[in-house]
């Protein structure tokens, strides 16, 4: 049976389109120090996305003294909290 | 009928700075041109402290150290990309947008439904999505929108012109000379009609306005007057010009030496242009000088065959140098624009190409590619070289952020 090349994706896996959901609103990060609560390493590059909605238990950017920092939200964690959210880290990559 | 939006990015080259820096928040923040010259963008809370727009820097130096004002060299590659961001999440919003400059671009909107809670939602969009503060103003024509996002700065965020009766409220409360387009020696000419708010302009009458301002001021009125003149530039070209400009640590006395100063604007600006794919069909110089302690400026202009070829316009830079140079003025500035843009596929046919064309593309492949991994500036042409030297360094750049991965931001762990 004959079935065209282009019925069917016509190139691979594209790992940007699977890590980058809002363009417009991804930045690239690095983490500076290790942090097993949020389950993150020195190093690791973050995909931070400013669209996503912030919800209890996901890990995020915040702005904790002037500065940028990884924290995962705690269980009950209200927007009104006073935790000034920066974006929500989407995908972690390491190198293992 | 179509409503129009205008989108303006608030103190954008200092939002940009502070997306990354939340400690520049509530602080006094300016960002400087090339070199540190003069200041393009302010926080603010630098306005609130006196600083005017476009002040050359060392006038600003001492209040700025006072106020602890946080004084950052403009970062371009970082300013585009939230533009393209901007512009990429606008026409989420809207099917025509016209970015009509790196921090403003203009919107349709159909107008059923609330557009005013449109609005609201695109800006509180862009602000989640990028941090950027923007300023929307919607009227019924572009004049009337622009005017609407100058006071929507300080209405809040969105002002809505489409209402008749704020609109006459409005323009009888504005001044002619902050209208769109309106310079100032046209509002010395409509004072002598009797002519001092944006409303009295608009209550003029159409031949009045033709004889003292032309076509384009009849149009104008009618476009504050609420009927739509003006369209979408719907596929407005990504670039209207390239500008390469510097102050100069030094001031310039030499023919030589502004000849070298221009040919490596040129240069820098061709290379630009090849990057983005566009020849230049004009090019124009520009120079600034101080009389009787007043900055002062000069110009003067050529057209081309379109062309991208560092040699080709560093050649046509040179020679309006030429023309621009007094003897005993010491210059301060100068830069070079190349205009009437166009892609290089919809180029012209070189008529006189005898092959040297060809050449001259493939060094310059070559010099693109050197610049692009070890610097720009590392090659270039033997007229560029002397500029070096009246060239200042610029110390306070962030991090290409967004651009560059050996620079991305770190967060703390």
């Amino acid at each position: 049976m004959f079935v065209a090349a282009e019925d069917y994706a016509d190139r691979g896996l594209d790992l940007n389109a699977r890590l980058v959901r809002r363009p417009a609103a991804t930045f690239f990060m690095k983490a500076a120090g290790s942090s097993p609560e949020a389950g993150v390493n020195d190093g690791d590059l973050l995909v931070v996305d400013r669209g996503e909605t912030p919800a209890p238990g996901r890990v995020v950017v915040a702005v904790a003294a002037g500065e940028l920092a990884v924290r995962r939200l705690p269980a009950g964690w209200r927007e009104d909290d006073g935790l000034d959210v920066w974006g929500v880290v989407a995908w972690i990559v390491r190198a293992p | 009928m179509n409503a129009f939006a205008l989108v303006d990015c608030n103190n954008f080259f200092v939002s940009c700075e502070r997306v990354f820096r939340p400690e520049l928040e509530r602080r006094p923040v300016i960002v400087l041109s090339n070199n540190d010259g003069c200041v393009i963008s302010r926080s603010e809370e630098a306005k609130a402290l006196g600083i005017g727009m476009a002040a050359p820097f060392f006038e600003v130096r001492a209040l700025a150290a006072e106020h602890r004002v946080a004084a950052i060299s403009a970062n371009h590659e970082l300013y585009v990309d939230f533009s393209r961001r901007i512009a990429e999440i606008l026409r989420r919003h809207a099917p025509v947008v016209e970015e009509y400059s790196i921090d403003e671009s203009f919107l349709t909107l159909p107008r059923d439904g609330d557009l005013l809670k449109r609005a609201w939602a695109i800006r509180v969009e862009i602000g989640r999505w990028t941090g950027i503060p923007v300023s929307i103003g919607l009227a019924p024509t572009k004049a009337l929108a622009k005017l609407a996002s100058d006071k929507a700065k300080k209405a809040g965020g969105v002002l809505s012109l489409l209402d008749p009766s704020v609109r006459a409220r409005m323009l009888a409360q504005t001044p002619v000379e902050h209208v769109w387009g309106v310079a100032k020696r046209s509002a010395l000419r409509l004072a002598e009609h009797g002519v001092r708010s944006a409303a009295d302009f608009a209550d003029l009458a159409d031949p009045v306005i033709q004889k003292t301002l032309g076509i384009g001021g009849v149009r104008l009125a009618h476009e504050l007057r609420g009927t739509s003149c003006l369209t979408l530039a719907a596929a407005a070209p990504e670039r209207q010009s390239v500008t390469v400009s510097r102050s100069f640590g030094r001031p310039v006395g030499s023919l030589a030496a502004l000849e070298a100063a221009v040919a490596s604007f040129a240069a820098n600006a061709a290379e630009r242009a090849r990057r983005h794919g566009l020849k230049a069909g004009a090019l124009s110089v520009f120079t600034g000088w101080r009389e009787d302690g007043r900055p002062t400026g000069d110009s003067s202009g050529l057209r081309l065959t379109p062309t991208n070829d560092t040699s080709a316009l560093m050649r046509a830079a040179k020679e309006l140098a030429g023309r621009l140079f007094v003897e005993g003025r010491s210059f301060r500035k100068a830069g070079v624009v190349l205009g009437a843009l166009e892609t290089e596929d919809s180029g012209q046919v070189e008529f006189f190409d005898d092959g040297r064309a060809e050449r001259s593309r493939r060094l310059l492949k070559v010099l693109d590619r050197v610049n692009a991994s070890l610097g720009p500036g590392t090659l270039s042409y033997g007229g560029a070289l002397g500029a070096r030297a009246s060239a200042s360094k610029s110390e306070r750049r962030s991090p290409r952020w967004t651009t560059v991965w050996e620079e991305i931001p770190t967060a703390r762990a």
